[in-house]
Formats: structure tokens, C-alpha cells, sequence
């Protein structure tokens, strides 16, 4: 007889109420090495098994012990109190049984007469379930280190979570980010390079797809600020003007970008010229943005710039948008609404949009903004409201932007259903609600030449998601800046140095696909270029994997 | 009769009684189970068994001479009847096991009366056949000699 090589002295409780079973079996086992105790029936079973629950390391119990539910209540038991494997045994082979008896949670099911050779490998089922309430333990310990999985037996191990954990972005990682990034230009901003260049400066736990990810949302992060800036052109003055502000708090989203904007007009300080490119936005934008931007400017000369303490963190407006019809009839202009800055993205990617879609959707979308909680700091931000539909809204309520006003909304600016992918990978999702539960805040870099913007990262449902782009980024060497193409926010920035040398800008709103990609749950780590292709463009080689 | 003759006899009542159906290769795993810490293994597995199928067969008989029969006790009884007859290799026993649970599923009473004879009668002959069997065993070990192993393929 051969012997096994798991250690002997493995312990076995035998139940069966046939005594010649019983005997027989235990001779098998004995032969194998086991250490067996033999029992008459479940209650005894159950008896010898509180008694120590060390004492055994499996159980083999037949199916039809006086009743045949005796058996499987004794397998149940068994399971759930004591954690042991259980081999079912039974004369029976009928598959219902076998079937029950493993749905009840037999590890095995022995069809009697078996075989010593049956037997030789129960120790298997020890070892397995062993491993089995390791990990079991493991993970219910340390839930965020590690996740279950089967491994190639179809056991469970612990192993270490994935890493689609979330990178946050300190304030510490951006500063060193956005220095990397200056440092190499834009023509060598790769997100191999600034990864090297942050782990220089002492950065740990990043991977290049991080730095990648993170890379594509600075981006987007500019290039809408300066979509916010060209609506904050087109709008009348009067409705901005009108606005209570209050130096303290609750600011909504795009009417920041809005004021700052204004701000920064207002300052005088920013010269039209500086605008070169202008972000392809609906029909509108796409021609003389500078002379609307001067417009602008020319128009918002009164625009009180008071304790708006730019640079803080704490930086928050209260910016009420009214029903007025001032502002319907300049829904024209492109309000900088939540839902019109992410329509930015979508609308340019589209290209051809018309101005009254806007206000369309705008009607819509543009009176939900959504409620960003920071983390370190308490930004509260309200929603503002546009149209009829809900009044301005005081207090920390959150709005939550659905799929499903998304769709509508793509619905009314494309005049057509949205198709699956542009909303999100399933239509199912179209009503689950969208909300943010992490923010983080971090700050402008004092860097001379960078202007960096104090932004968020969106968190919803843990997934930290990113704006999709393709666009291509210019390097504005004379400014020495990542200028996005569309983005004149960091020229602002960069041009008027006393406000943003080492000022901030908030930015509060995902994008739209953003939204969408939160929605999908999809880890920014695992960010891949999103179809809003143009035409006859592909994807630069830098975004290519 | 002198040693070598017992044995070969003994290899050939064994033989036979595989060839005729009355045991099984499960009787082979017994004899396999056998050694010298355990010499008598496969005697007393067949005396526990013999023990517990008279009281079974009684229970069994009783049963069935019930006015309003319980079938599922009865099929309980023979089914474990059947396993353990199965697990040590009483072929036709079991087999006859097999065909009373039909009739036990049928709730017929008169199909299980005559099931009962047969497993009785079946279990009469290969308890004799072993019975003899053993006796002829003791009689080669008292001889001096030992029991043979078997090596049968089927």
C-alpha cells in the first residue's frame, strides 16, 4: 500500500448508521493512515464535534441516516458551525442526491461501495478548505488589501487587490506633476518622462498610467476653463453682474469659471490678442472668439472683485444664475452651465452643433449642477439653476445628474438617441444617479510659468474617472505653459501673474463623459482612449498603447 | 488433506464463488484490507455484516406483514440493505436489493412479499458460501499453512 503524502494522523469523523459500512470504512482509512472515529448518527456526529472543534479535520457521513434530511442537515451543520469539509457517502446514485448533497455543501460525494483508492485523496479537501478560510480570513480583515479569487484549482486565494485602486492626487504628487510638465515642455510631455521626473523629485507609488491619466484630465481641466471663459463672453452682464455674491461659499459649478473669468477681465489684465485658439464649441464659438472675449471685457468693467481670495483653497462663489429671461434670451451664448461645459467636449467632438440645441439641453441639464464635497477642505458648492425647472438651491443639497439627463440631453443637442456607447456601456445604466462621494482639492503650483489649477478629482463609487481626449496640446513656448489648443485659461493665467502666481482655479464639474466613465466605473488606471474620434483623425501616437 | 490441497482448494471454491455472481470485486478490497495487524479482517466485517442483515431481514419481514404497509420504511430498510450488502461484496444480494426498491416504489405489496423471499434466499446462500468459505480457511491455517491471495481479473 502505498502511502500518501500529506502528513498522516489526518481526523476523520465517520457517520453512517450501517454498522458494516462503518467498519469497513474505518478499516479503509485506517490503512491510509487516518485517524478515525466512527459514530452511529448525526446527533452523536454533532456531539463529538462541539465537543472540540479541533478535534477533527473532516467528516464522511452517509446521505440516509434514518432519514435522508438527517443526513443533510448534519452536512449543513457541519459546514456552516464548524467550517469542516464533508464528504457525503450513500449506496444512492441517483444524481438528484449527488446534486443535493453537493448544493447543501458536500466538498465530495462518495458512492458507496467505494474503494480505498476513493479515499486516498480526501486529504485534499482538507488542504482546500483550509486555504479557503484563510483567505476567507485575509480578506474579510483587510477588505481593501486584498480580493478573493479562484485560482487554477477553483481555490480561493487572497491576493492582493488589483490596482485599480485609487491613486489620489495630493496636492504634493500635482505640484511635482506640473513641475515635471514644465520642465519638459510640451513636445516631450510624455507620461514616461513625467513619471521619471516626479520619482526624481521623490514621488513613490505612481505608475505611468497614472501620470498618463492624470495628464489627459490637466488637460481637459484647461481646455474647459477656456470653454468656460468663451461663454462667459457671450453672456449679457447683467445676469452675472446680478449674482449675490458672498465671499463665502457655495459656488456652482461652471458659474465659477465664470466669475473668475470676469475677474480676470476685470482686471484688465488680459488682452484679447492672448486668445489665439478657441475651443471648437457649437457653431458659435468656432468663429471670432476674440472679439466676443473683448467684448466681454469691455462689458464686465464693473464687476466687483471683492474678497474673492483667489489662491486659497477655500475659494468658493455663490453664483445665481436667474430665470430671468435676460438670460433665456441669451441662452444664445453659451451659458456655462454644468452640463454645457461637459457638452463642450461632447458638442466638439461632434462638431456641428446649433446654438438652440444648446439652450435646449441647457434647459435641461443646466439648472442640476452637482455637489462636490472636498476632502480636505469643505467646499460646498451649490447647484445653480437655469430655466424653470428648479429654483436655485441653498444648503448642501446635492444634485444628482443622471444618465438618463445625459441622454436627454444628447438626445436634444444630436437630435437623436444617444447610441449605447456614448452613455455609457449599457442603457441599464440610464437611470442609476451619478453622484461624486470624493473630492479632492489640491493647489496651484507657485511655479512662475504654470498656471495650475486647484481641481478636482471626481470620485463616484470610488472610481476616479477622467475626461476623454484626443486633442492634441500645443506648448506654448513663449508662455512657457501646457497650453491646451482650446484652452486659454493657463495664458490668462500666465498672463497676469499677480492673480495666479500661485493662485487657483477652481474647477468643480466633470465632464460629461467623465460622468459617463464614472458611471462605467471605470479606473482612470484603466483609462483607455474613448471613441469620440473625429473623422479622419486618429489618435496621436503619444495616446496610443 | 495436506496444506498445498486445502489452499488450492480454497482457490477455487473462491473462484467459483466470483464466477457464479455470488461475490463481487468489493470482496477483493476486503481481502486487500486484510494484514498482519488486521488478520481477521475480512471474517469479522462478514460476521458484523451477517449480524445486522438478520436483524434487518426481520424488521424487513415485519414490515411487510403490516395490515397497511409502510413502503418507505420499507425502502429504508432495503436500501440500506442493499449497501450494506454492497460493501462487502454480496453481489446477488444487492442485486436483489435493487429490484425490491422497484417494487417498493410501486407500493406493491405483493411484489415486495415476493422480494423479500428472494433477498432472504440470497442471502441464505452466499451466508453459507462464506460460512464455508471461513471454515475451510481455518482449517488451512490450523494446518500450518496460509491463505492463498487471489488474483483474479475480471
Amino acid at each position: 500500500m502505498e502511502e500518501d503524502e500529506f502528513p498522516t494522523g489526518l481526523k476523520i469523523l465517520v457517520v453512517d448508521d450501517d454498522e458494516t459500512c462503518l467498519f469497513i470504512l474505518e478499516r479503509m482509512l485506517q490503512s491510509l493512515n487516518y485517524q478515525v472515529t466512527k459514530c452511529r448518527n448525526a446527533e452523536e456526529a454533532l456531539c463529538m464535534l462541539r465537543e472540540d472543534k479541533g478535534k477533527f479535520d473532516i467528516v464522511i457521513s452517509d446521505v440516509h441516516m434514518l432519514t435522508m434530511e438527517e443526513g443533510f442537515k448534519l452536512l449543513e451543520t457541519v459546514g456552516l458551525e464548524m467550517k469542516l469539509p464533508v464528504i457525503m457517502m450513500s449506496s444512492d446514485d441517483n444524481h438528484e442526491t449527488m446534486k443535493k448533497g453537493i448544493i447543501h455543501g458536500a466538498c465530495d460525494y462518495l458512492v458507496k461501495p467505494f474503494q480505498r483508492t476513493a479515499l486516498r485523496l480526501i486529504w485534499q479537501h482538507v488542504v482546500r478548505n483550509r486555504r479557503n478560510k484563510q483567505a476567507l480570513a485575509v480578506a474579510v480583515a483587510e477588505p481593501q488589501s486584498c480580493v478573493l479569487v479562484e485560482d487554477d484549482d477553483d481555490d480561493l486565494v487572497a491576493s492582493p487587490a488589483k490596482k485599480r485602486r485609487r491613486l489620489v492626487w495630493t496636492a504634493q504628487l500635482h505640484h511635482q506633476f506640473v513641475t515635471a510638465v514644465n520642465q519638459l515642455g510640451h513636445k516631450n510631455c510624455h507620461p514616461k518622462k513625467i513619471l521619471d521626473r516626479m520619482q526624481q523629485m521623490g514621488a513613490r507609488g505612481l505608475t505611468r498610467e497614472n501620470v498618463a491619466s492624470h495628464l489627459q484630465k490637466y488637460r481637459i481641466h484647461f481646455r474647459r476653463q477656456n470653454e468656460a471663459s468663451q461663454n462667459q463672453r457671450r453672456q449679457s452682464t447683467s445676469t452675472i453682474g446680478s449674482s449675490s455674491r458672498e465671499p463665502n461659499f457655495n459656488f456652482s459649478s461652471s458659474s465659477n469659471e465664470l466669475i473668475r473669468l470676469q475677474d480676470y477681465a476685470n482686471s484688465g489684465q488680459v488682452p484679447f490678442q492672448s486668445f489665439t485658439t478657441f475651443p471648437l464649441v457649437a457653431g458659435a464659438v468656432s468663429e471670432r472668439p476674440e472679439p466676443k472675449f473683448g467684448m466681454l471685457l469691455a462689458d464686465q468693467g464693473n464687476l466687483p472683485l471683492d474678497s474673492r481670495t483667489l489662491g486659497e483653497p477655500r475659494y468658493e462663489m455663490e453664483y445665481q444664475l436667474s430665470n430671468s429671461s435676460p438670460l433665456q434670451a441669451n441662452l444664445q451664448s453659451e451659458i456655462p452651465t454644468t452640463m454645457d461645459l461637459k457638452q463642450q467636449i461632447f458638442l466638439h467632438e461632434q462638431q456641428q452643433q446649433q446654438k438652440q440645441e444648446e439652450e435646449a439641453h441647457l434647459q435641461i441639464l443646466g439648472n442640476r449642477g452637482l455637489q462636490v464635497t472636498s476632502e480636505g477642505t469643505s467646499i460646498q458648492k451649490k447647484s445653480t439653476s437655469l430655466g424653470a425647472n428648479s429654483p436655485r438651491v441653498d444648503g448642501n443639497q446635492s444634485h444628482h445628474l443622471t444618465l438618463k439627463d445625459i441622454a436627454q440631453a444628447m438626445q436634444m443637442v444630436n437630435g437623436t438617441a444617444p447610441a449605447n456607447h456614448d452613455i455609457g456601456q449599457s442603457q441599464t445604466s440610464l437611470n442609476q444617479d451619478v453622484t461624486e462621494c470624493n473630492v479632492t482639492t489640491f493647489y496651484p503650483t507657485t511655479h512662475e510659468s504654470i498656471p495650475c489649477g486647484e481641481h478636482y478629482n471626481f470620485y463616484i463609487n470610488e472610481s476616479c474617472f477622467g475626461i476623454p481626449t484626443v486633442e492634441e496640446q500645443h506648448y506654448n513656448k513663449d508662455m512657457g505653459s501646457i497650453v491646451d489648443e482650446h484652452s486659454n485659461w493657463d495664458k490668462l493665467l500666465v498672463d497676469d501673474p499677480q492673480r495666479f502666481k500661485g493662485g487657483s482655479c477652481l474647477y468643480d464639474q466633470p465632464s460629461f463623459e467623465a460622468l459617463i466613465y464614472a458611471q462605467n466605473h471605470v479606473a482612470i488606471d484603466d483609462y483607455m482612449p474613448r471613441p469620440f474620434i473625429e473623422e479622419g483623425t486618429g489618435l496621436p501616437a503619444r495616446y496610443q498603447r | 488433506m495436506e496444506v498445498g490441497q486445502m489452499q488450492r482448494q480454497w482457490v477455487d471454491y473462491t473462484k467459483s464463488l466470483f464466477l457464479e455472481g455470488f461475490l463481487d470485486g468489493q470482496f477483493l478490497q476486503l481481502q486487500q484490507l486484510q494484514d498482519e495487524s488486521n488478520p481477521d479482517f475480512v471474517v469479522e466485517v462478514v460476521s458484523l455484516f451477517f449480524e445486522d442483515s438478520e436483524k434487518l431481514l426481520n424488521d424487513l419481514t415485519r414490515a411487510l406483514e403490516q395490515p397497511s404497509v409502510d413502503f418507505k420504511r420499507v425502502d429504508a430498510h432495503v436500501h440500506q440493505f442493499k449497501g450494506s450488502s454492497s460493501s462487502i461484496g454480496a453481489q446477488r444480494v444487492k442485486n436483489a436489493c435493487i429490484a425490491f426498491r422497484n417494487f417498493c416504489e410501486e407500493q406493491n405489496t405483493e411484489g415486495c412479499v415476493r422480494c423479500v423471499q428472494q433477498v432472504k434466499q440470497e442471502y441464505y446462500l452466499v451466508k453459507n458460501k462464506l460460512e464455508t468459505l471461513f471454515a475451510m480457511e481455518q482449517q488451512i491455517v490450523a494446518a500450518g499453512g496460509s491463505i492463498p491471495i487471489l488474483e483474479l481479473s475480471f
